[in-house]
């Protein structure tokens, strides 16, 4: 008899273990893209500064890293720690240290900052290095919400805003990923968005594409007044009109998929709804910046849309 | 008629004086040495992020240390219908030290993502111009224009005169990135 009760015992504490630790590492899996520089090639031996910091909402409990692949050379190794030296690079706590060709690592759960260190002696041996594919985290995300969101300037009202696409956008294989966008914000519930073609080159939106070798960006959005000043990012002013300019060069110079060319367009289409740029790792969005695969307004996006239309 | 005339002078000269020390007085209030700072109109783009030195030094074609040396002349992007779209400089450099790349004239141009107009200046994402008193480490790709593409905009652009300087940021996670690849790259490059 007792020892069923001991048993039924034993059975009972490893249950409640375990929806214990479920439930404290409750958790939200957020895909990332933090990579040593040059991977998949490999990486130049001998370099100090080969260190990714991680950035989280202050909000966030405890996170830990997923590693899709470490690969490193003999002698070298990749670590994640909670500070970093500009000379040893390693410093604080070590929460993961890792040598050779590993693949599905977790680090264990961290509270605070953390570097990824990628450490190199200068023997002729190289590799590949790491790429971080995941970040999983407890607590919850601070995204910017609302009002802080946005910028402080917009168009009156956005529900049948005119649309002009230049020829060059058509020319340089733009015109559905723009048709995309424009259709993954009108499709919002709840918030009265609305587009309209239009071949006037007065129209409310102006989209254009070039190929801007001279200049290191994706796409640019500029507001202005109706009688064509430009509206800086403070100011509270309505807007006229806007431009839109996708730099097919330059995304093509960073080898930019078509999904990542998606992202970049719907991206600047939410700064023509005056969205601000979204910055935390953590932060599922469309707003943040840089080669991502995001494609479509994510909910937090959605949210923020719906309260300010 | 001579007094007359006396009367009707008094009271214009004295009119006159007035203005002349209203006049004066409001020119010496203005401070010359320092006019009002312009308005800075930062366009928001999507661009590459850098996350550390060794990648700026991956993507680069061309890293050189040096100055600028004063000439700098607009590069205004127009679109198919010639409207304004951005607002850019092509600035020459005067090359003290080559650090990654090879090139044979001291000399070069690079188009910086902003201009310093008469009313304004325009920026994208808060790039601040080159001035001529600072050296600078430049992070260079070549480019099919009449300068070098500055990688990632701020992010190749570091002045090694000042560890502190005016910046034209609107965001601090912007201010605080360019700062730590800042600390990184002096670490790092020094002429």
């Amino acid at each position: 008899m007792k020892r069923k009760y001991l048993l039924s015992t034993v059975l009972l504490v490893l249950f409640f273990t375990s929806v214990f630790e479920s439930s404290a590492y409750a958790s939200t899996v957020q895909e990332v893209d933090l990579r040593s520089a040059n991977y998949p090639g490999n990486y130049i031996d001998g370099m100090n500064i080969y260190d990714q910091r991680v950035s989280v909402s202050s909000t966030i409990g405890s996170y830990r890293l997923h590693f899709a692949r470490i690969a490193t050379a003999a002698n070298d190794r990749v670590s994640v720690t909670s500070s970093y030296s500009g000379t040893s690079q390693e410093a604080g706590t070590i929460y993961l240290t890792s040598s050779g060709y590993s693949t599905d690592i977790w680090t264990p759960w961290i509270t605070g900052p953390a570097y990824i260190n990628l450490i190199t002696t200068n023997d002729g041996n190289v590799s590949t290095g790491f790429v971080v594919d995941y970040i999983e985290y407890t607590g919850t995300s601070s995204p910017l919400i609302n009002a802080n969101a946005f910028y402080p300037n917009s168009f009156s009202s956005v529900s049948n805003l005119s649309v002009y696409q230049a020829p060059s956008v058509a020319t340089y294989g733009y015109s559905t990923m723009v048709t995309n966008g424009l259709n993954s914000y009108d499709a919002i519930t709840n918030a009265n968005i609305g587009f309209t073609a239009s071949t006037s080159t007065t129209a409310q939106v102006r989209i254009s594409a070039n190929n801007t070798s001279g200049l290191d960006f994706f796409a640019i959005t500029q507001p202005y007044t109706s009688s064509g000043k430009a509206i800086s990012s403070i100011e509270t002013t309505t807007w006229g009109y806007a431009t839109v300019v996708i730099n097919n060069a330059v995304m093509n110079s960073w080898g930019l998929t078509t999904t990542n060319k998606q992202k970049v367009i719907t991206h600047e289409l939410g700064h023509i709804l005056s969205l601000n740029h979204q910055t935390n790792l953590d932060v599922n969005s469309i707003m943040k910046t840089g080669k991502l695969t995001i494609t479509s307004p994510s909910s937090v996006d959605i949210s923020n849309i719906q309260y300010k239309w | 008629m001579s007094v007359y005339l006396k009367k009707i002078k008094r009271p214009y000269l004295i009119i006159a004086l007035l203005c002349v020390s209203v006049i004066s007085y409001w020119y010496i209030q203005i401070d010359h040495s320092n006019p009002p700072p312009k308005k800075v109109y930062s366009a928001n783009a999507d661009y590459p992020v850098l996350d550390n030195v060794y990648q700026l030094a991956d993507k680069a074609d061309l890293i050189v240390i040096g100055k600028f040396t004063g000439d700098r002349t607009p590069k205004i992007y127009t679109d198919e219908n010639n409207t304004p779209i951005i607002r850019a400089s092509i600035s020459s450099f005067k090359i003290n030290k080559v650090v990654k790349g090879s090139i044979n004239d001291k000399n070069i141009f690079v188009i910086e993502p902003a201009s310093d107009e008469d009313d304004a200046i325009y920026t994208i994402e808060g790039y601040n111009l080159m001035n001529t008193s600072d050296k600078y480490v430049l992070f260079l790709n070549n480019s099919d224009e009449e300068g070098y593409r500055i990688v990632g905009m701020y992010q190749g652009q570091y002045n090694l005169s000042k560890d502190s300087e005016t910046v034209l940021f609107d965001s601090k996670d912007s201010k605080d990135h360019h700062k730590e690849l800042k600390q990184q790259v002096k670490g790092i490059y020094k002429d």
